[in-house]
C-alpha cells in the first residue's frame, strides 16, 4: 500500500464512481419547509435565552465589582460625629443654657463658641476643645470688617478697648456688658485720663490696661454724673 | 488507518458553544445568588450600618445661603473641617467663604484668605482691592451644589461618585481611581482631590473628595455642621418634602437664585442676595 493510498481511498469516497462530487439528495417539499423553520427557531431560541442569561450575569457581576452606591451611602452614613447638636448642654450647664437662650446670642449655637462637644457630651470627663472662648474668638465675629451686614453689631478695635480681655466686660452667654466702675468726678476742664491715670501719676491704670485715648476709656467708664460730660452722656 | 478523521465540525463547535456559553452564565447567575447575602438581613447586620430605619427615598434635601447674613467668621469652614476629618492644610476645602467687593466699575475682587477659616482682614486684602472704588462688598459661603444634573457623576469613568435618592452626590473611595475628571468638571470648584496626610475623609489619600452635606448627620436628622455652628442662619439646610423644614420655609418666603444657572447644572444650593457677577 502506498503512502497515497488513504487519501486516495478518501477522494474516492468523496467523488464517487462517476469521478464527480457526489451531493446527497435534500428532502424537498412541506416536510422539508417544517424541518427548517424548526431548526431556526430552535437556534434563535437557544440564542436569545443565552443572550438573557449572559446579560443577567454581567450585571451580577458588575454589582460585585462595579456600581452599588447603596452599600457606600450606608458607609458614609456610619461616620462618627464630632459636632453634636447641643442639645444635651442643658442638663449640666442650665444657667448658662438658661441665660443663653433668652440673650442676644440664642441664635449661635454652642458648639459655635465651645467647639466639637459630642465627646464631652457622652463622658463628661472629655474636656472641650475651647472651654473658655477667648478674644480672638469675640474679635473673629465683632470686629468691624467690611462685607458684614451694617445691621451687626461690629466694633472698630481702633477705638473700642482692647486688651484681649472682652470678657472682662462682656458675659458671652447673654451679650450683656457689664459695665465698669463709672467716672465718680467731673471731667470739665481735665486734661486727658493718662496725664492723672498712669504709674507715675495721682491713680494707676489698673492691671489689664494701657495708656489710651480719652474716648477710648469714656467707652467702657460712664462719667459722673457731676460732669458736662456726664450730664450729655 | 481510520476512515474519519478525529475532528470537530463547525456546526457541531458552535451548537456546543450555543449551549455552554448560557450553561456557564447561568451556573455564574445562580452561584452569584447563592453567596449574595439577604440585603434586609445584611443591613441589620452590618456593623457599620448607621441610622437604622433611615429611608433616602422619603427625603429631598436641599441648602440655602443667605449671603445678607454672613459675616464672614469662617466657624463653618473649620467646623466642616474638624467634623470631616478634611485636611487642614487651606488648599483642601469641602466649603469656604469668599469676600465679594464689587467695585464701581464693575470688577469684582474676591478674597479669601486660608478659605476664611480664621475669618477676614478689616478690608479685602485682594489684590488691587485698595485702589479701587467700592460699590458693595459682602460675603459669599461656598459649597457643593449638589447638582441635580451635575456634571462630576456624569465623567466619572468609573462610578465612584454617584448621587443618593436623598439628592447628594458621595463618593465611594473604593471605587475612585484619582484621575482627577470630576474635579475638573465641577463649575464651582467644589472637589479636592485628597493628599496623603493625617486627615482623609474616608482614610484613603489620592481620591477625590467633596461635600457630603454632613451624611452621617443628616441621616440622622442632624444639621449639617457648617449648619450647626453658622452663628448668623446664613446657612440653612432641610428636607423639600416637609413644608415645615427650614429650607421650605425659607424659599417659600425669598426670591432664591442659583450659582451659574446658564451651565445648567441645576444646583440644589439656593442662594439669598447673590448678584449675576459671583461665580
Amino acid at each position: 500500500m502506498s503512502r497515497f493510498e488513504p487519501l486516495r481511498e478518501h477522494g474516492r469516497r468523496l467523488l464517487g464512481r462517476a469521478g464527480r462530487l457526489v451531493v446527497p439528495e435534500r428532502p424537498s417539499g412541506a416536510k422539508a419547509l417544517a424541518l427548517a423553520s424548526v431548526k431556526v427557531v430552535a437556534v434563535v431560541a437557544v440564542l436569545s435565552v443565552g443572550l438573557l442569561v449572559a446579560v443577567t450575569a454581567a450585571v451580577a457581576f458588575y454589582g460585585q465589582y462595579g456600581f452599588h452606591p447603596e452599600e457606600n451611602a450606608r458607609v458614609w452614613a456610619a461616620r462618627e460625629l464630632s459636632y453634636s447638636s447641643g442639645s444635651g448642654c442643658q442638663a449640666c450647664h442650665a444657667a448658662q443654657w438658661n441665660t443663653h437662650i433668652a440673650s442676644g446670642h440664642a441664635p449661635v449655637a454652642c458648639e459655635s463658641c465651645h467647639g466639637p462637644l459630642l465627646s464631652h457630651d457622652v463622658d463628661p470627663q472629655v474636656t472641650p476643645v475651647l472651654a473658655t472662648p477667648e478674644s480672638d474668638l469675640c474679635v473673629r465675629c465683632h470686629e468691624a470688617t467690611a462685607g458684614r451686614p451694617e445691621t451687626f453689631p461690629q466694633v472698630d478695635l481702633a477705638v473700642h478697648y482692647k486688651s484681649g480681655v472682652c470678657l472682662g466686660c462682656h458675659d458671652p452667654h447673654s451679650t450683656a456688658a457689664r459695665r465698669p466702675p463709672v467716672v465718680s468726678h467731673p471731667l470739665d476742664f481735665l486734661p486727658a485720663c493718662t496725664v492723672c491715670h498712669n504709674p507715675a501719676g495721682l491713680k494707676e491704670l489698673p492691671a489689664g490696661h494701657e495708656e489710651a485715648e480719652d474716648a477710648v476709656c469714656l467707652g467702657c467708664h460712664a462719667a459722673g454724673a457731676s460732669g458736662l460730660e456726664g450730664a450729655s452722656r | 488507518m481510520t476512515d474519519t478523521l478525529p475532528c470537530i465540525s463547525r456546526r457541531s463547535l458552535l451548537k456546543t458553544g450555543a449551549l455552554a456559553l448560557p450553561a456557564l452564565a447561568g451556573s455564574q447567575v445562580v452561584a452569584a445568588w447563592l453567596s449574595a447575602p439577604d440585603m434586609g438581613t445584611a443591613i441589620a447586620a452590618d456593623p457599620v450600618a448607621a441610622p437604622p430605619g433611615y429611608d433616602p427615598s422619603l427625603h429631598d434635601w436641599a441648602f440655602a445661603c443667605d449671603t445678607t447674613k454672613c459675616i464672614g467668621c469662617g466657624l463653618c469652614v473649620e467646623a466642616c473641617k474638624l467634623e470631616n476629618d478634611v485636611p487642614l492644610d487651606p488648599e483642601f476645602n469641602r466649603t469656604w467663604i469668599e469676600r465679594h467687593m464689587v467695585a464701581t466699575d464693575g470688577t469684582v475682587y474676591i478674597d479669601s484668605p486660608d478659605g476664611g477659616i480664621d475669618g477676614f482682614a478689616p478690608e479685602s486684602t485682594a489684590e488691587g482691592a485698595d485702589e479701587a472704588t467700592e460699590r458693595r462688598t459682602y460675603f459669599v459661603p461656598r459649597l457643593c451644589m449638589q447638582c441635580d444634573n451635575s456634571p462630576c457623576t456624569t465623567v466619572c469613568p468609573v462610578g465612584a461618585t454617584y448621587r443618593t435618592p436623598d439628592g447628594v452626590i458621595l463618593v465611594d473611595a473604593e471605587r475612585c481611581i484619582g484621575c482627577g475628571y470630576c474635579v475638573v468638571s465641577c463649575p464651582y470648584g467644589a472637589r479636592y482631590m485628597v493628599p496623603a496626610g493625617e486627615a482623609t475623609p474616608q482614610g484613603i489619600a489620592g481620591v477625590a473628595d467633596k461635600c457630603t452635606w454632613c451624611y452621617h448627620r443628616i441621616s440622622r436628622g442632624e444639621q449639617p455642621a457648617c449648619v450647626e455652628v453658622c452663628p448668623t442662619g446664613t446657612r440653612v439646610f432641610g428636607d423639600l418634602n416637609d413644608p415645615e423644614s427650614p429650607i421650605s420655609i425659607l424659599l417659600g418666603e425669598e426670591r432664591t437664585t442659583v450659582m451659574r444657572p446658564e451651565v445648567g447644572t441645576r444646583p440644589q444650593v439656593f442662594y439669598v442676595g447673590l448678584e449675576s457677577e459671583v461665580g
